[in-house]
């Protein structure tokens, strides 16, 4: 590689360059800024998110890589790279309102937020491991400082050190299979160990296993999904916000595209361990979330339900090809909406020390706050996936495609688990719209209503209209499925 | 042939530890002569001419002494912490050169001539190598300290560990212009690239960087935290008694001819006598010896100057010497490096150094 | 002569490896845990790293490790904190999984092909391990991941700082 081809390469990944550089330019400006000025130093954050946004639009053009391969900046990375983005910029505006209320250093938070979505969207366009892993700590690290964010609270604290050691050993285990898979294909480029790649020996078997475990921790899916609830529960809900959105949505990324382009051949392995696991983590997921107290931990094991729900369409993947990636892609998407939305609101109804988490305190906000009701309604039915929102659109085609599969089962299971989910969500709603009001409720929030505004018009009407978001899945599927197609 | 080999470098190993371990004793004798010197005293004249054999007296008094280990330490450490301190400095002068070397038949024993190397091994990572076993000597305090189970101990042992490293940082950036320079990473390449000037010259930033974090390095004076006598009895020896001690206290003067090594061959030139012109046309091939009289000489220079210090300036207090770390010296070296890096640009552009 | 130095320090940091966990002090594993990465160090020098080898120590042995030290040693455990109690459960779970996964596995493979590899190894390419050779690989084909460990290290640098810094209020 010489210096052109770096050159090319460097004005390629302009997406990611412009939230680095933004999360370096906000730590310059916030110790020589006060006052008002300091305040406003989100501006940059999502300045940054939006010049990335603009720059990632380029690549739905068509695929190309850069670094000698190292980075495949195709249709399916931009796709999540919109969704990465997506969760940014709402956190980022959430967190404006949120976090002056009780936590100090908020540029720190922009910051590593803006680190954090860098990550990902390296994790999400990396074809090569050591890329890979490096974009999985970026936004790993970055979300465990910010689970820890809160230290006047000890469930933060907890949240942040739980999050850090379980997720070090997740992370550990994945590195101890890319070091297998090294060693037996020596290489590192995902395109190569699909070459090389021998189901008979050990070598490969055991590195994939290790690889796809330290993935599924991320995803929070079944066995590994008990540091979800404690850290989201924890975890300033901003944080929580983007970690159940972003986080989770580049595993699957990482996930998706390392069990097609590496080690497709393993399909015979993989496909019934995924199936269990899929139908683990949505029953877990959903009968947990019923006995919850506490919103903000029955969102947590919600996020593992609906994470069984993409692992459905990770499934059918395997039988239904586009359909099923491209399902799982349009879940994420659609997730992203309704469940940001939902934190979103109760980071709204946050007030200084005070987290809005029980159900109590979202008593009687019909009465008070009748937008703000109408929005919790839209994004409890759509996370139900009740018609007409975005939740019913993107479960409707999960299931399609595990039935076009050929894995009826998952789709009867996931669909008797959805309607078990609908309980625990409209009993949100009851709260919020039959009972008296108990606690007060904050005043007018500018930026998250904003936010909010955009959230439950997209939940709304990209279930009904999905306008491009839904071919741009296919297409994006595609591209991730290439190298088995083409050869 | 191959056992030729062998048996010189075991005669060199054995050469290197009688010098080193003898100028130990003497420096010892030196920096109480000189100090005395300073402070109008005469200090210990009186085994032998000038106090000349008083290094062997303090050594005949070290060793019977009553060896004594505290019924509260940890044994196992509290044993092995001193001859790791000692160790780890006296393995690091295994790559430094004193000179080139010279041919010899050995009084025509061989048939053929062979050429024997001023040096024991000849690395070509030999200042990573001084690094990596100088990072090492860290453990000697840190062990000790915490081993001795006490709270002077413990905290001269933090301290030291705390130091040692933020130091280390420093020194490590401020030779990296000189590597930069030299495009190698062996002592003998980094000496001759100084044969038209002494790299102490362009690169004074990196020289003083160093030299300042060499001395935080052997926990010399004014950076003495670890062991800090008006604060904290004598930190991380403080249990330590008989020849345990003398082992921390040899480490410490050896650790003073490593860096002093160091210095002299990465910023002052090695065998080369003056600052500019090399050896003005002498053919040190033939007068092969010159070269290492030049080089210990300047190290017995740099010696006195570690004494000359410790007896001139005040100690620095704990946070100073990590701001001084870490707010100056890491940020010169940082400068230094971008200037030498523009400096070799400008000079490869020219022909004047190799690219 | 190489054969011998390799088999020594292998088996010296398998065993200080096994010594990291078995040790009850957290200092006695720390320094085990140096044992293994000099020895690791020398297995490098045998591969004609020098760099790697040289980078290994002060890094990892110089650095890493003492600030493992200094944490330990400030968190001041009592060894009765530390004791492993080998009769719990999920211990004997665990241990039974590992036997029953290994006799699986050399079940299902045979012996001859749980232990692939073997034949002569292929020559080192120009450059290898030194500092030419790896500072020219870490610009040119590992370019990204190079830059990207600076961004690592900011996010990590930035985070730390945030959760550690004393706060006014």
């Amino acid at each position: 590689m010489d210096l052109s081809e770096v050159l090319k390469s460097t004005l390629l990944i302009g997406p990611e360059i412009s939230l680095i550089v933004a999360g370096i330019v906000l730590m310059i400006l916030d110790p020589i800024t006060k006052g008002e000025v300091k305040k406003n130093l989100f501006w940059v954050a999502l300045a940054g998110l939006a010049l990335g946004f603009i720059l990632n639009l380029k690549r739905f053009g068509g695929d190309m890589s850069a670094f000698s391969g190292a980075l495949s900046l195709d249709q399916f990375a931009a796709y999540f790279n919109v969704i990465f983005l997506l969760g940014a910029a709402v956190a980022v505006v959430f967190s404006k309102d949120y976090l002056t209320g009780f936590l100090h250093y908020t540029s720190e938070f922009y910051a590593l937020i803006l680190f954090s979505t860098s990550g990902m969207m390296i994790l999400a366009s990396a074809t090569e491991f050591m890329s890979l892993f490096l974009g999985f700590e970026i936004m790993s690290i970055s979300a465990y400082v910010m689970s820890a964010f809160n230290r006047s609270s000890p469930r933060s604290t907890e949240a942040g050190i739980k999050y850090l050691v379980l997720g070090g050993f997740s992370s550990a285990i994945l590195l101890y299979g890319i070091a297998l898979l090294y060693g037996a294909s020596g290489s590192i480029y995902l395109s190569e160990i699909f070459k090389n790649f021998d189901v008979a020996n050990p070598l490969f078997v055991a590195g994939s296993a290790l690889v796809l475990v330290g993935f599924l921790f991320k995803i929070g899916a079944f066995p590994l999904h008990q540091w979800v609830p404690d850290v989201y529960e924890g975890a300033p809900m901003t944080a929580t916000a983007f970690m159940s959105v972003g986080v989770k949505a580049a595993a699957f990324a990482i996930l998706l595209r390392v069990i097609f382009e590496g080690f497709y051949q393993l399909q015979v392995s993989i496909m019934p361990v995924l199936w269990i696991v899929a139908i683990f983590t949505m029953i877990v997921g959903n009968i947990a979330a019923i006995t919850q107290k506490s919103i903000k931990r029955m969102l947590a094991y919600s996020s593992i339900a609906h994470a069984g729900y993409a692992l459905v369409g990770v499934v059918a993947a395997y039988g239904g090809k586009e359909l099923g990636v491209g399902s799982v892609i349009y879940y994420l998407f659609a997730y992203t909406f309704m469940n940001l939305g939902a934190f979103g609101v109760l980071s709204y109804l946050s007030r200084d020390g005070h987290e809005c988490e029980t159900f109590e305190d979202i008593a009687g906000l019909w009465g008070r706050r009748p937008f703000l009701a109408l929005a919790l309604g839209i994004f409890m039915f759509s996370l139900a996936g009740i018609p007409p929102t975005i939740g019913f659109f993107a479960k409707y085609r999960v299931f399609l495609s595990a039935v076009d599969a050929g894995f009826y089962w998952l789709a009867v299971i996931g669909i008797l688990s959805s309607v078990v989910s609908a309980y625990y969500y409209l009993r949100v709603l009851v709260y919020a719209y039959m009972k008296e009001e108990t606690a007060a409720f904050p005043s007018f929030k500018i930026g998250s209503s904003v936010a909010l505004v955009v959230l439950s018009v997209g939940t709304f009407f990209l279930g009904v209209f999905p306008l491009d978001s839904w071919d741009l899945a296919i297409k994006a599927a595609g591209s991730v499925l290439m190298a088995f197609h083409g050869g | 042939m191959v056992w030729v080999e062998l048996g010189i470098t075991l005669v060199k190993i054995a050469l290197l530890f009688f010098v080193v371990l003898t100028l130990v004793a003497y420096l010892t004798l030196a920096e109480r002569r000189v100090s005395a010197f300073m402070q109008d005293r005469l200090g210990p004249n009186r085994v032998g001419p000038f106090g000349f054999l008083q290094p062997l007296a303090d050594g005949v008094k070290f060793i019977f002494k009553e060896d004594l280990i505290p019924s509260h330490v940890n044994k196992p450490f509290f044993i092995a912490a001193p001859a790791f301190a000692l160790v780890t400095a006296l393995i690091a002068l295994a790559v430094v050169p004193i000179g080139k070397g010279f041919e010899t038949t050995l009084f025509g024993l061989l048939s053929a001539p062979i050429f024997v190397k001023l040096q024991i091994a000849d690395l070509n990572v030999g200042i990573l190598y001084v690094l990596a076993i100088g990072s090492l000597s860290v453990y000697g305090v840190v062990l000790g300290g915490w081993a001795s189970n006490s709270k002077y101990s413990f905290l001269g042992g933090l301290r030291g560990a705390a130091q040692m490293i933020s130091y280390e940082l420093a020194m490590g950036l401020s030779i990296i212009g000189v590597i930069a320079w030299t495009g190698s990473l062996r002592l003998e390449d980094i000496i001759e690239a100084q044969s038209k000037c002494w790299f102490a010259i362009p690169q004074i930033l990196g020289c003083i960087v160093f030299v300042a974090a060499a001395f935080a390095e052997t926990n010399r004076l004014p950076f003495d935290m670890p062991e800090a006598e008006p604060e904290i009895v004598a930190g991380y020896h403080t249990e330590y008694s008989s020849m345990k001690f003398a082992m921390f206290f040899m480490a410490e003067y050896t650790h003073m001819i490593v860096v002093s090594c160091l210095v002299v061959a990465l910023f002052f030139g090695g065998w080369y006598p003056l600052p500019f012109g090399g050896w003005f046309g002498i053919d040190i091939d033939k007068y092969w010896f010159l070269p290492p009289i030049v080089f210990i000489g300047k190290v017995l220079a740099f010696l006195f100057f570690f004494i000359w210090v410790r007896f001139t300036l005040p100690r620095f207090r704990y946070d100073q010497v990590m701001n001084l770390g870490w707010k100056v010296l890491f940020p010169i070296a940082v400068a230094n490096l971008i200037i030498v890096s523009i400096a070799i640009l400008v000079l490869q552009n020219y022909g004047y150094l190799k690219a | 002569m190489e054969t011998v130095v390799f088999y020594i320090f292998a088996a010296l940091s398998v065993a200080g490896a096994l010594l990291v966990i078995t040790y009850n002090n957290p200092v006695s594993s720390a320094v085990s845990l140096v044992l293994t990465l000099f020895s690791t160090a020398v297995l490098f020098v045998l591969l004609l790293a020098h760099f790697v080898a040289a980078i290994q120590i002060l890094v990892y042995a110089g650095a890493i490790m003492i600030l493992f030290l200094f944490t330990v040693m400030f968190l001041n455990l009592h060894p009765e904190a530390l004791r492993f109690d080998a009769r719990n459960m999920a211990f004997k779970v665990s241990i039974f999984l590992v036997v029953l996964l290994f006799t699986g596995y050399f079940a299902a493979m045979g012996f001859n092909k749980a232990f692939p590899g073997g034949g002569a190894p292929s020559p080192s390419p120009e450059g290898f391990g030194t500092v030419e050779g790896v500072g020219r690989l870490l610009f040119t084909g590992y370019l990204l991941p190079f830059e990207l460990t600076s961004v690592l290290i900011l996010a990590a640098i930035i985070g730390v700082v945030a959760i550690a810094k004393r706060r006014e209020s």
